[in-house]
């Protein structure tokens, strides 16, 4: 045990000492913020074109001062629930072209309308079409245009499309009940502000924004700290195995010791960056106010998956990389288990808004899977069901042990071979074969 | 030590050991007595690094009981043992001084014995001045001392090196065989493998000739020479153009070395009509009647495939 300890003291300490770690442990974090502010800043394109040809010619005012300034007094006023346009970094360029003759065609057979959609979409506009039939509240006669929105395809919420949808759909909404005799209550009942949703978490209290990523973020932590940090296990044991230090070593210490040694060594130091990037991220979030982001439990499970994972998947990579002489022999063996391993990441991403779904359950059971996915479940709400996680856990221990077995077996073996890179074949052997 | 003196150092016992259909090592038996400096050896892909593999606990042998200081291998002999395996290196990254600290910690030995062992070695090896340096920064040289020191800095009873020789310059090669010698002095066992006879022939008191994972030869040096029950004429000479070493009177193999030869005799072979043929076809400056050599013994027990 001692001489483990000893392996891994040293392995922990050269590895913390680089300047890669360094670079890791402030990077890191600034990559992750970028990752989230990015898609903010590109989401929205700065200037969008919209051209309303509107038949009733009542509508196209209202949409126009909506959509140039949704704050603004007089566009509230035309807004059934009074609520504004949020103003984000999105704004409209609107043009109200005539409606008459839009969908005439011309001499070179195609109508104006056809043109405008050309133009949306290539260049990414929109084109509002209001009819008189929708005011009418009639069915669409024969050849009239229909109703609606046209433009690239809607990409999530606040995406323009949805802006401008929910707008139009509020604008025709207000027009249609200003036509009718209402009784004064009902119009007031229409007009009472909608339902909000409020998110909360598992003790029923109000959930945290930061909270409502904690299922995102767990996973990408954990993603990191497991892939991301085992991978230097590939290069550090081909880059020991080239300097021939190997078999100096055995003399004093067995292969299980020495794998088994560097392998929690270089845990050792994803454990390190991993407490500073959460115990960071609870810092931010308690000086944010929110202070009962995650629970003890949580803490302890995270722990909990983040080792058995990095068990597991390190000792795959160490036995690639004891297998191999070159970074380039490693990467043709590593290209299956790349595709493997970007599997457990997707699979926690498509699921986390089905957290207790039967894809999620399935993919929990399956060992490199479970500590992503279980962990994405345990950050959401509804908890998983008590029995799966220990069912899951007790799977994940066994595989996780078979996987450091015969990790020592192609280690023992590929740490004293030099020359031929061995096929996988090969190296499936050489985890039956006995001492 | 003295106490155990009896029990020898290394005993393998009919051990064998196969790597898929290839039999590396074919049942071989030896004995390495306490104190002594023991030579095992054989040409490239004999068996040497295998058996010694299996000394280290390294390899498991298929067939056969190997013994170390009196108890069969495992993994607790290991602190008693340094080892310079033939692929060897060191940790590039690291600072000399820190990483002999390891070396010696991962062999169970505490800091304060280290921290002497490290002074005295790197004393010796000329680098005192470089303890926190790292390793990177030494000469290929320099490095091959430091490789030495960091499989003794522990101070082991029993000291395995295989092929220890290979690749050191002349300066080093003395170095390297005064620090063995010294280490002998202080007691310990030495073990050591290598393919270049003239070492062994210098170096060791007993040996093993390994050939085809097979023993041929064993015993002493002196043993071994007599047991060939032959002389051989150990010459150097100038021959006059046009005149052969073959036919010389008594001679069954010539092993030419331009300058210099060694005529194995057989037995009762007339040294001094030898000589007067020697002399009748050329000049020669030197005429030594001894045991034929270790090389012209191992070639022999090679079948000539050595």
């Amino acid at each position: 045990m001692s001489r483990t300890w000893e392996i891994l003291k040293r392995e922990y300490i050269e590895n913390v000492r680089t300047k890669a770690f360094l670079i890791g442990l402030v990077l890191t974090p600034v990559w992750m913020g970028l990752i989230f502010v990015i898609p903010l800043l590109i989401s929205a394109p700065e200037s969008i074109q919209v051209t309303i040809l509107d038949q009733t010619g009542e509508l196209a005012g209202p949409l126009t001062r909506a959509l140039d300034d949704g704050a603004a007094e007089d566009a509230k006023a035309d807004l059934p629930k009074g609520k504004a346009i949020p103003k984000g970094r999105t704004s409209f360029e609107v043009t109200t072209e005539p409606a008459e003759g839009a969908w005439d065609a011309g001499p070179d057979g195609t109508s104006r309308f056809d043109r405008l959609k050309l133009a949306a979409g290539s260049e990414g506009h929109y084109v509002v079409v209001i009819t008189a039939a929708v005011l009418e509240k009639r069915e669409r006669a024969e050849g009239e245009p229909e109703h609606g929105i046209y433009g690239p395809a809607i990409r999530g919420m606040g995406s323009p499309g949805r802006l401008i949808e929910s707008v139009v759909t509020d604008l025709v909404t207000k027009r249609l009940l200003s036509d009718r005799e209402l009784p004064a209550d009902l119009a007031e009942l229409i007009q009472q502000p909608a339902t909000k949703f409020h998110s909360i978490d598992r003790t029923g209290g109000k959930a945290s924004q930061f909270r409502a990523l904690m299922p995102i973020l767990v996973v990408m932590l954990l993603y990191m700290g497991i892939v991301g940090i085992s991978q230097m296990l590939i290069s550090n044991t081909i880059e020991e195995k080239a300097n021939r230090v190997y078999e100096v070593l055995l003399s004093s210490v067995s292969p299980f010791q020495l794998m088994s040694g560097k392998i929690l060594g270089i845990c050792g130091v994803g454990l390190t960056l991993l407490t500073f990037w959460t115990g960071g991220g609870l810092a931010a979030a308690a000086m944010q106010g929110s202070s009962d982001v995650v629970s003890a439990g949580e803490i302890v499970w995270f722990a909990v998956y983040y080792l058995l994972g990095f068990l597991m998947i390190a000792s795959l990579f160490v036995a690639v990389g004891s297998a191999c002489n070159t970074i380039k022999e490693a990467q043709n063996l590593m290209a299956p288990l790349s595709m493997l391993l970007a599997l457990p990441m997707i699979i926690s991403l498509l699921t986390m808004s089905n957290p207790n779904g039967t894809v999620a359950t399935v993919a929990s059971f399956i060992p490199p899977f479970t500590p992503f996915v279980m962990m994405t479940r345990m950050a959401s709400v509804p908890a998983p069901p008590v029995w799966q996680t220990w069912a899951t856990l007790g799977i994940l221990l066994i595989s996780t042990y078979l996987a450091i077995r015969f990790a020592a077996r192609v280690f023992r073996v590929g740490i004293l071979l030099y020359g031929q890179p061995p096929s996988l074949g090969e190296i499936w052997r050489w985890m039956w074969q006995s001492e | 030590m003295t106490a155990t003196s009896d029990i020898p150092a290394v005993r393998f016992q009919d051990v064998s050991k196969r790597f898929g259909d290839f039999t590396a090592v074919d049942g071989i038996s030896f004995e390495v007595p306490r104190g002594t400096i023991f030579g095992i050896l054989g040409s490239n892909g004999a068996g040497k690094t295998t058996s010694i593999r299996m000394l280290m606990n390294i390899f498991k042998p298929d067939g056969g009981r190997v013994e170390v200081l009196g108890a069969q291998v495992d993994e607790s002999l290991k602190p008693r043992i340094g080892y310079l395996p033939e692929e060897r290196g060191l940790y590039k990254k690291m600072r000399i001084g820190e990483m002999l600290r390891f070396f010696g910690r991962i062999k169970g030995r505490d800091d304060a014995f280290l921290e002497q062992a490290i002074e005295r070695w790197l004393a010796w090896a000329g680098l005192a001045d470089w303890r926190t340096r790292k390793v990177e920064e030494l000469s290929k040289g320099m490095s091959q001392k430091l490789q030495f020191v960091s499989t003794v800095v522990h101070g082991p009873e029993l000291l395995i090196l295989d092929e220890p020789f290979a690749g050191l310059d002349p300066v080093n090669r003395d170095m390297l065989r005064d620090a063995v010698l010294e280490m002998h002095k202080e007691g310990t066992t030495i073990v050591f493998s290598t393919h270049v006879m003239e070492q062994a022939e210098q170096l060791c008191h007993e040996l093993v000739m390994i050939h085809r994972g097979q023993v041929r030869v064993r015993g002493t040096v002196e043993a071994v020479r007599a047991a060939e029950g032959r002389e051989a004429a150990h010459i150097r000479y100038r021959l006059d153009p046009g005149q052969t070493l073959d036919g010389l009177p008594g001679v069954t193999a010539v092993a030419d070395h331009g300058n210099e030869a060694e005529l194995t005799l057989e037995a009762g072979a007339d040294g001094q009509a030898l000589l007067h043929a020697l002399l009748a076809r050329g000049a020669v400056t030197r005429f030594e009647l001894r045991e034929p050599s270790l090389h012209e013994i191992f070639k022999r027990v090679a079948g000539g495939d050595a």
